[in-house]
């Protein structure tokens, strides 16, 4: 774990929490580069679309977020529960998911145990668990289920990509002899 | 009571609209007005059905997207009200439902008052 210094600066600017090794606070560009050039080596046209699914069953927490997204160019698959988020990882290659905790059917701590829970390497896909509930035994059970990191509602456009940027840096390391 | 502190926190919505657009904060109010009316019809009808849960399952959810709109008493009724479900407490709850609901309207009020700002 980073030291609690930094860590506590680092959740005041960003509303974020850690919650797995997978993450780190800060981007590293080096990595980052590096998935970057493994994502487009299997890609004729040359164009970088990352792929992010949302789950939440507020339609409001949809849009907006789904707004913040979109207008950065990431494309993004909306779902309202957890059962309707893991439907997607079939249909087409995720990148990562944003999950609401609190849903019908299928809850994001759920979700989490059954990506993790995955026979593929899908089982590694970062998870960033979205929720208006940071209380420290809600936080446990998100660490415990899998989730990389927690950020606090509201989000705010900025620390959403420090957040996937610092997520997906740390998924090269997972990728491994693939690069 | 809740009228001790402002419906909407203003610079939640500022937010919103910089991480946004202008033209597109109009209709993620609307969603999230609609959505949290049919909230709030839940939780009344929960309550008639003496449903703590259901009523703590609701408020959870405007909990969260109240938070997204700034809407700052909304939201803490909210808590307090899935704490009073969960504690199986439905004297609390009652009274609590009855503020969320009049915090609600004004909430609203302020949101159309912003809307109209930045629509005009």
């Amino acid at each position: 774990m980073p030291e609690i210094q930094g860590l506590t600066a680092f959740h005041k600017e960003t509303k974020a929490l850690p919650l797995s090794s997978r993450f780190q606070s800060d981007a590293d560009f080096e990595n980052l580069s590096r998935w970057i050039d493994s994502r487009l080596a299997g890609n004729d046209e040359g164009v970088l679309e990352w792929h992010v699914v949302l789950a939440d069953d507020d339609a409001s927490n949809r849009l907006v977020l789904g707004s913040l997204l979109e207008s950065s160019g990431i494309a993004v698959t909306t779902a309202e529960n957890g059962r309707m988020a893991l439907d997607i990882i079939g249909a087409k290659p995720v990148d990562l998911f944003l999950l609401d905790i609190n849903m019908p059917e299928m809850d994001g701590l759920q979700t989490a145990r059954a990506i993790r829970a995955l026979p593929d390497a899908n089982a590694d896909l970062p998870l960033i668990a979205i929720t208006s509930d940071v209380s420290p035994k809600r936080l446990a059970e998100m660490r415990d289920a899998g989730f990389d990191v927690c950020m606090e509602k509201p989000v705010r456009r900025d620390n959403l990509f420090r957040v996937i940027l610092g997520t997906l840096s740390r998924r090269i390391a997972g990728l491994g002899s693939e690069l | 009571m809740t009228n001790t502190s402002t419906p909407i926190d203003h610079q939640i919505l500022a937010a919103l609209e910089a991480d946004t657009s202008r033209d597109l904060v109009p209709e993620l109010i609307q969603v999230f007005v609609k959505s949290a009316d049919n909230r709030i019809a839940q939780i009344t009808a929960h309550m008639a059905a003496d449903d703590l849960a259901g009523i703590a399952a609701e408020a959870h959810a405007l909990k969260s997207s109240s938070a997204t709109f700034g809407a700052v008493s909304v939201r803490r009724l909210c808590a307090e009200l899935e704490t009073a479900s969960k504690n199986g407490d439905p004297v609390t709850a009652e009274r609590l439902v009855a503020e969320l609901i009049h915090a609600l309207d004004a909430a609203k009020s302020d949101l159309a008052a912003y809307v109209k700002e930045i629509s005009g």
